[in-house]
């Protein structure tokens, strides 16, 4: 019997091939086949943002892109977490109608495809060139998961505060953001993590790529933080890695009992933020 | 012109991290090139001492090859540095004396073209970089340059020579910042104290060329990296206005120097202008 107050997350900190999914899908599949089974715990396998393609395609997008969950992409990613029964999150390019693509979460497990989340802050400033190729989310959205509520972000949405929230509010005991976030963006990104997790009250977990694609490095650096802001994973800088714990889907509660964020939050202030937004 | 001034220097870096970093450049640009490894042109200077150190350091010895041209304004205390370094790095150094391809170039052009002093200047440097391609493509190496960011972004470098190379490792790195990486990997201090020079012609340096000292020109370029405007760079740093306003300009004046050939646009997707793709072929596709 499978205990659903605790789940296992692994890290898999990787450094994608670009434009080639196959070598990608074979190291996503390795990865998986070497975790350990725990008859007791599901395990949550994470890999970066764009994984399944790497990060920097550029115009091969077009090519690369797929519908998700009926692309061919997604049908080995689901033969992958049958044959290892694991769950997987990835994130690879979505063809929704022809011609417009979203940069896109998707979790996969046992049973199937489980669901996904689209990026909805594209950066588009300093090397970022994402509102090139990819649509905005037109939503947030979390997954339902036979561990509980799961939200999904990827990597530029963790600078906006609101999306976590949403998660927490929408019931989420855990949100995990997959990155590809080159290096002199890390003391961001570590001030995020901490912050987000315990604002919120909320697991986060957080899986970047690691290594360099063109010009660029992906500084690692994964961790894993509880809802009360504990660190209890942190993978290396740079380079690829692997890391694995466990998080309870309660701990969020108990977080909540002791700082109650969410229940002190009144509603004006979305109102007004809604206001400013359309004032500026 | 001295490197010692009032100015404030720019925030240093940090040396164990960002000599890590070039290092896996280095290692990945050569693997993801499928070459076997670098070629590098050695100075004397402290730019090529850093870059082949850490060549070195990330592909080890015999995957570097350092190159020295000898001319009629290289100095013995150079040579001498040069010997030191490759001794210290176990690097077997190929070594030529130019100056006759030089002579016979420049007697060449001298009979039928008149030309300006930067035209002559530049002679050297390009026939520098055809010394380094041929060994480059006979061993299948990449050409590594020892451009700093400094110098990059006033275009103090030639045009297709000392800047025609495949990789600039320490191209995103100040000239400030490229003495503490000096010091940090333990380079012979002869590097370190010499006064930086091109050494185009005798006696030159570069901050007596460029008009101010690196210590100004990187607290002007940081400032300006970091999207200050030039009253706030004046107030941070002490430098004048008119100090700053130089530096803009070089930067202006130089932009084509550090862009590849000027593509003029007219089909659906142009090469370097907007048809993208990864720098190196998928093994799958």
């Amino acid at each position: 019997m499978v205990n659903r107050l605790k789940f296992r997350v692994a890290l898999a900190q990787i450094h994608s091939h670009q434009a080639d999914p196959t070598s990608n899908l074979k190291i996503i599949a390795e990865t998986c086949e070497k975790i350990v089974r725990d008859k007791d715990l599901d395990t949550i396998v994470v890999f970066p943002e764009l994984s399944v393609t790497g990060y920097l395609m550029h115009d091969d997008v077009y090519q690369l892109a797929e519908p998700i969950p009926s692309g061919p992409l997604c049908q080995e990613l689901i033969q992958i977490s049958q044959k290892n029964n694991c769950y997987l999150i990835a994130g690879l390019p979505e063809s929704s109608v022809p011609g417009l693509l979203y940069n896109t979460a998707a979790m996969f497990g046992p049973q199937g495809f489980i669901g996904k989340s689209r990026k909805i802050f594209l950066p588009n400033h300093s090397v970022f060139n994402e509102r090139r190729y990819f649509r905005t989310s037109p939503t947030i959205n979390i997954i339902d998961t036979p561990m509980g509520k799961i939200g999904m972000q990827i990597c530029y949405d963790i600078f906006s505060p609101e999306i976590t929230r949403a998660h927490a509010l929408l019931g989420a005991h855990t949100s995990i953001c997959i990155s590809a976030s080159p290096g002199v963006r890390r003391h961001y990104f570590e001030t995020f993590i901490p912050a987000r997790a315990m604002e919120n009250t909320i697991n986060f977990v957080y899986v970047n790529q690691s290594g360099i694609q063109d010009d660029l490095i992906f500084w690692g650096g994964s961790e894993v933080r509880t809802a009360t802001g504990k660190q209890v994973a942190k993978l290396e800088y740079n380079k690829p890695d692997f890391g694995i714990c466990t998080l309870s889907t309660e701990s969020a509660q108990s977080a909540k009992n002791f700082v109650p964020t969410l229940k002190d939050l009144p509603s004006w202030i979305f109102k007004k933020l809604e206001e400013s937004y359309y004032d500026i | 012109m001295t490197s010692k001034s009032q100015t404030r220097s720019i925030p240093p870096i940090d040396c164990a991290n960002t000599s890590e970093l070039i290092q896996e450049f280095i290692k990945t640009r050569v693997t993801e090139a499928r070459v076997n490894g670098v070629v590098i042109g050695l100075s004397g200077g402290i730019d090529s001492a850093v870059v082949v150190t850490l060549a070195v350091k990330s592909i080890g010895s015999k995957n570097v090859t350092p190159i020295f041209l000898r001319n009629k304004n290289s100095l013995e205390s150079d040579i001498e540095d040069i010997h030191t370094l490759c001794k210290k790095l176990k690097l077997d150094l190929i070594q030529y004396d130019i100056q006759n391809v030089i002579d016979e170039f420049s007697n060449s052009i001298n009979q039928t073209e008149e030309s300006s002093e930067l035209a002559w200047m530049n002679i050297k440097p390009r026939i520098l970089q055809t010394y380094l391609y041929f060994h480059a493509n006979k061993k299948n190496y990449l050409v590594c340059g020892a451009g700093n960011k400094s110098e990059l972004m006033i275009g103090y470098f030639t045009k297709f020579g000392d800047g025609g190379v495949d990789i600039l490792p320490i191209g995103d790195v100040y000239k400030t910042h490229i003495f503490q990486l000096a010091e940090y990997l333990k380079l012979p201090k002869s590097f370190i104290q010499k006064a930086p020079s091109a050494g185009l012609t005798k006696g030159q340096t570069d901050e007596a060329e460029i008009g101010m000292s690196y210590t100004q020109l990187d607290s002007v370029l940081y400032g300006l990296e970091v999207f200050q405007t030039e009253k706030e760079i004046a107030e941070l740093t002490l430098i004048s206005p008119e100090l700053i306003k130089k530096v803009r300009t070089m930067i202006y004046k130089s932009e084509h120097k550090r862009r590849g050939p000027i593509v003029f646009k007219l089909g659906v997707r142009t090469p370097s202008i907007d048809w993208r793709v990864p720098l190196t072929k998928p093994k799958h596709f």
